[in-house]
């Protein structure tokens, strides 16, 4: 499951939230993200790491790194491996690496193939970046293939875009939250998925999402009230606010292209313990509407 | 002890303001309402985006921006004029004005790997983003330049993308490529343990096939042009680095959002560079400043609503209803507040914009926001 889409639409808790359950229906799951370098993860609070880290029953969290990946490639497929071992802390590599483009995304989507087909977990749950570099990064094995013709990058591409194109195996999951340039880009990119890079998608979450409270007969009496008590003002001015935010997600909604699968997520509210950040309730909050897509528990 | 950022001074008295922030934080609008602020005082202000909201541009009367600034209608003393940047655009131009003739133009436009780094490469928006800021700053048609900086995962690609390209336009691979298996390369590399020869005859061997002999190409092509192309940016970090340019750094009320701006100023300081501050937008902000009520309290205070209902509306749901939307509402000033205290025990100025509850898309929107950045008075 490829999790992606526009930045602050809430990827990384809907990932979370996603790997959670399928490691609670009991399939061993490895949610994976695309840092740059180590940071803790903002929900599990481990230190990202290479190596998949276990954070929970049947439930890792690791870092996809090209560096790493592709050493660990050379260690395992190249003969007299070790001659090599001095490259990757020379300079020489590091550039090549970065000019070459398509290289990191290639090593990197190789290294969740790895995960995905052949290291003990049964799904691999991918907090991809967001949508405009999403688009490169799966571009990349079509690529690949049409400028290299021969050896093990051309085999691994071709690989990578197999798992890519089978809709058995991998699905991408685009977010949004129910605002009109959000679901657009969201709509483009799921578009572009299915379309240009012929790809299992669906659904979209919409995630955030503020449900009118209120009929409108109720908010006109509210509106038309006058009090001297400053809570009930407040309360008013809180009621009056979220029915304008519901009414602004009620519009962003309705001039949404139809689209075939949307799941909605409702705004889960931060309690206590979140800290301006999501924790784990909030995460077991956000599953609930989720379930639907890992089937009825066995 | 956190300050206030007075974003009116900045607006008042800079020559550019450069937005940062990872995306979803709304940098894009922020920038354009500093744009309508420096206008109303009697500023010409050019507001360069690089992927509008496209009700944004239209917001600002505008078909979609082009490339070249063009002229907002908006009733203020100043002017405000918008654009976008048009990465590969800006790219190619770039190297028409350095390429010493046509035949080394044309040699690098049909370039492969030219046409996907200057088009997709990771760097390349933001290194072009920056020969843009220099190019208009140098031209001095407008009093204040604000710069919508490209999406990033984090703040600080806008600076060190710029870093990997030069990085990489520079000498080091140049050397290596033009004369792979000669003197020059190893004499380049004697400190390292690898020897050049070697390490390309592994790559080859890694990757399969002469991914090398475009890249060289592009180098021949490139080397000539390399110099003049360095030297304009180190002039782009002159020009950050000078007493007009402020960076501000937009953040969500959210810890790991305003968990970088530490980090952000740290880095920018290394780059001697200053930042003015953080502007927090969408802030929950509470609509009593009395405190929190037991809901005992609550549900006393709020009996009037019972007592107004009309036949068709039945008082106790609504009571029910009214308490939850203030409960929600608390809870969200409540988080937002939690956050918000990183940045009280950090040393950066801050400035906070509330969360407007609707997409902000047309010029009397970015004229509500704009007037949300004066300085305020309450805490």
């Amino acid at each position: 499951m490829i999790v992606t889409g526009k930045g602050g639409v809430g990827k990384t808790s809907l990932a979370a939230a996603l790997a959670l359950l399928s490691a609670r229906r009991g399939s061993r799951t490895v949610l994976v993200t695309f840092d740059r370098e180590d940071t803790d993860h903002s929900i599990f609070g481990v230190r990202l790491k290479y190596q998949p880290k276990e954070v929970h029953e049947r439930l890792a969290v690791s870092r996809v790194d090209a560096f790493e990946a592709v050493r660990e490639y050379v260690r395992r497929k190249m003969p007299f491996s070790s001659l090599y071992e001095g490259f990757f802390e020379g300079r020489v590599f590091r550039v090549f690496a970065a000019a070459t483009p398509g290289f990191e995304e290639l090593m990197c989507l190789g290294k969740l193939y790895d995960l995905a087909m052949g290291s003990g977990f049964d799904r691999v749950i991918f907090d991809a970046p967001s949508s405009g570099h999403v688009k490169i990064l799966l571009g990349v094995p079509d690529a690949t293939l049409k400028v290299v013709q021969v050896g093990p990058l051309n085999h691994n591409a071709r690989k990578i875009q197999h798992l890519l194109w089978d809709a058995d195996k991998t699905r991408i999951i685009v977010a949004a939250v129910p605002e009109e340039m959000a679901i657009r880009e969201a709509l483009e990119l799921a578009c572009y998925c299915r379309d240009e890079r012929r790809m299992a998608v669906g659904p979209l979450i919409l995630n955030q999402v503020v449900r009118k409270r209120f009929s409108s007969a109720e908010m006109e009496l509210l509106t038309g009230m006058d009090t001297p008590s400053e809570v009930l003002r407040a309360a008013i001015g809180a009621a009056q606010s979220e029915y304008q935010l519901a009414s602004v997600q009620d519009q962003a909604r309705q001039g949404m292209t139809p689209w075939p699968d949307v799941l909605e997520v409702p705004r889960i509210l931060p309690d206590e313990e979140s800290d301006g950040g999501s924790s784990r309730t909030l995460i077991d909050e956000m599953a609930d509407p989720l379930r639907i897509l890992f089937g009825n528990p066995s | 002890m956190s300050t206030r950022l007075d974003i009116t001074a900045l607006t008042r008295d800079k020559k550019i303001i450069v937005c940062c922030g990872s995306g979803g934080v709304g940098k894009t609008t922020a920038a354009a309402a500093m744009g309508v602020l420096a206008a109303t005082q009697g500023r010409s202000a050019l507001v360069m985006t690089i992927d509008p909201a496209h009700r944004l541009s239209q917001a600002m009367g505008l078909d979609g921006l082009s490339n070249d600034p063009q002229r907002v209608d908006l009733d203020a003393p100043g002017s405000l004029h918008a654009m976008m940047l048009d990465s590969k655009r800006t790219f190619d131009r770039l190297v028409e004005s350095y390429a010493a003739n046509e035949r080394i133009r044309d040699t690098i436009f049909a370039n492969n790997y030219y046409q996907q780094m200057s088009s997709s490469l990771g760097g390349s928006k933001e290194l072009i983003a920056m020969e843009r800021v220099f190019e208009i700053a140098s031209a001095q048609d407008y009093d204040l330049l604000i710069v919508d900086t490209p999406p990033a995962q984090r703040a600080l690609d806008f600076l060190d993308a710029p870093k990997r390209m030069i990085d990489l336009l520079d000498g080091t691979l140049t050397g290596l490529l033009l004369k792979p298996y000669g003197l020059a390369a190893r004499m380049q590399f004697g400190l390292f343990r690898e020897s050049s020869a070697v390490t390309m005859k592994f790559l080859e061997r890694l990757t399969g096939f002469e991914i090398l002999t475009d890249l060289s190409d592009f180098m021949m092509a490139f080397s000539s042009m390399f110099d003049g192309f360095k030297d304009r940016s180190h002039k782009v970090m002159e020009l950050m680095r000078g007493p007009g340019t402020s960076f501000v750094l937009v953040c969500a009320p959210a810890r790991m959002s305003l968990g970088q701006a530490d980090q952000f100023a740290a880095r920018l300081t290394s780059e001697s560079i200053s930042i003015a501050g953080v502007l927090v937008n969408r802030v929950h902000l509470p609509f009593a400043t009395s405190g929190d009520l037991a809901d005992a309290d609550l549900i006393s205070e709020l009996a009037p609503i019972g007592l107004l209902s009309d036949k068709s509306i039945d008082g106790l749901t609504l009571i029910a209803r009214v308490t939850g939307a203030y409960t929600s509402q608390r809870a969200l000033v409540r988080s937002d507040r939690a956050a918000l205290k990183q940045l009280r025990e950090s040393e950066l100025p801050s400035h906070l914009v509330p969360h407007f509850n609707r997409d902000l898309h047309n010029m009397e929107d970015m004229e509500e926001f704009a007037a949300a950045l004066y300085p305020y008075s309450v805490p």
